[in-house]
């Protein structure tokens, strides 16, 4: 099973780490749970993030997945799930 | 991701949808920004694009909707022998007896049928193509690369099997799979499931009878070119005004449902054919009247089109 948690921060981060507050992305990488508006991230930044989860765990998101996930945690939670169903 | 603003009222639906006041939304703008910025393949999107008289403004927009009504006109008769051949046996099978997938038994093939016809190409589209999705800008990457291989796949297919064509009318072609496909599956299917949820296979609501009660396509986007008022409120230049179709399903009187097919210049070309293919249904189902439970249906979440992602239905001996 990949480590899903690590994808998702790994694609967040990259996508933040030009837009995003320093505190935020400090949040990010501490570990514990967050908001993910506090990046700050653009619909393209979005798409990057979308672009990376599905290469890097091969399921298919739409923007809504995203964005209908306040937190890293419910995101997480939402991608394993997906990785589930298939 | 949209920030269009929402218009109900049906007059000013007609004022936005039908004068030159207001102009088209490129379909193919999100793609480009997105491909350009994430490096994306989604060169037949944007090419097919430019075949769309939906998306495309002034000459453009007239000289498409010539090329395509001049095609849909063409083979019109091939579309109505479909009509009149297919949709007593196609609705027959479905109210046979036990467990039914409407979308695969019947809505899907019949669709790819009629538009089949109207390009000239036998189409094997599935159920969950991906060739109309290029006005859903909520789907992801992943879709987005197969959508535009779908496209690729199917301009291939059409050139192979009308070799005499140039890009021009291969690309118009390829454009009406793109708006047939899901306009009319959505809409049909989601009328049929208005009439299945009642437990009969037979229309009872006289505006049902004559046409679709359910749009496929619940909004319009159009770009206001100058400042306008809009139910009450002044809209600047530029603003995004999204005429919800879906508004005129409350309507018992079938010529108001009709908007459903637009207004005007923009009037969708398919109309004729979609209002032959009601008429043909409700005509065979009037003659076939079964009791039917709806066992599962839910709309696709990820799509612009209203579209059923499920659609089964049981039928009993009435």
């Amino acid at each position: 099973m990949p480590n899903v948690k690590e994808i998702v921060v790994s694609a967040l981060l990259e996508a933040g780490e030009q837009v995003a507050p320093k505190e935020a992305l400090l949040k990010l990488t501490s570990g514990g749970d967050f908001l993910i508006e506090e990046l700050g991230l653009e619909s393209l930044d979005l798409m990057q993030v979308i672009m990376q989860i599905e290469e890097a765990l091969d399921v298919e998101l739409d923007v809504s997945d995203l964005s209908d996930q306040a937190t890293l945690g419910a995101l997480i939670n939402f991608v394993t799930r997906e990785l589930g169903s298939r | 991701m949209s920030d269009a603003v929402n218009v109900y009222d049906h007059k000013d639906i007609a004022l936005i949808l039908g004068t030159a006041s207001f102009a088209t939304v490129s379909c193919s703008d999100g793609h480009r920004i997105i491909g350009s910025h994430l490096n994306l393949d989604v060169t037949e999107i944007l090419a097919v694009s430019q075949h769309i008289p939906l998306c495309l403004r002034g000459d453009a927009h007239l000289a498409a909707r010539r090329r395509i009504a001049e095609i849909i006109s063409t083979n019109a008769a091939q579309t109505r022998a479909v009509v009149e051949r297919e949709i007593p046996a196609m609705i027959g099978d479905l109210l046979t007896p036990g467990h039914h997938d409407v979308m695969r038994e019947f809505v899907t093939p019949l669709v790819n049928k009629l538009i089949g016809e109207t390009v000239g190409v036998p189409l094997l589209l599935s159920e969950d193509t991906l060739v109309s999705r290029l006005f859903s800008h909520d789907i992801g990457i992943s879709k987005r690369r197969r959508m535009n291989a779908e496209l690729r796949e199917l301009r291939r297919a059409i050139s192979a099997e009308l070799p005499h064509l140039n890009n021009i009318q291969v690309g118009d072609r390829l454009a009406l799979c793109i708006l047939g496909s899901d306009a009319l599956r959505g809409t049909l299917a989601c009328s049929l499931h208005s009439i299945f949820e009642t437990g009969s296979s037979v229309p009872n609501d006289p505006a049902t009878i004559e046409t679709y009660s359910k749009t496929g396509v619940p909004f319009i986007d159009r770009e206001v070119l100058a400042s306008v008022e809009v139910e009450g409120q002044d809209r600047e230049v530029g603003t995004i005004l999204r005429s919800r179709l879906e508004t005129f399903e409350q309507s018992d009187d079938p010529r108001v449902r009709n908007r459903f097919f637009g207004f005007g210049a923009h009037t969708c070309l398919g109309r004729t054919l979609a209002l032959q293919v009601w008429k043909q249904i409700v005509n065979v189902l009037d003659k076939n009247s079964v009791a039917v439970t709806v066992t599962e249906f839910a709309l696709r979440k990820d799509d612009s089109f209203h579209m059923p992602e499920t659609f089964k239905l049981e039928v009993h001996h009435a």
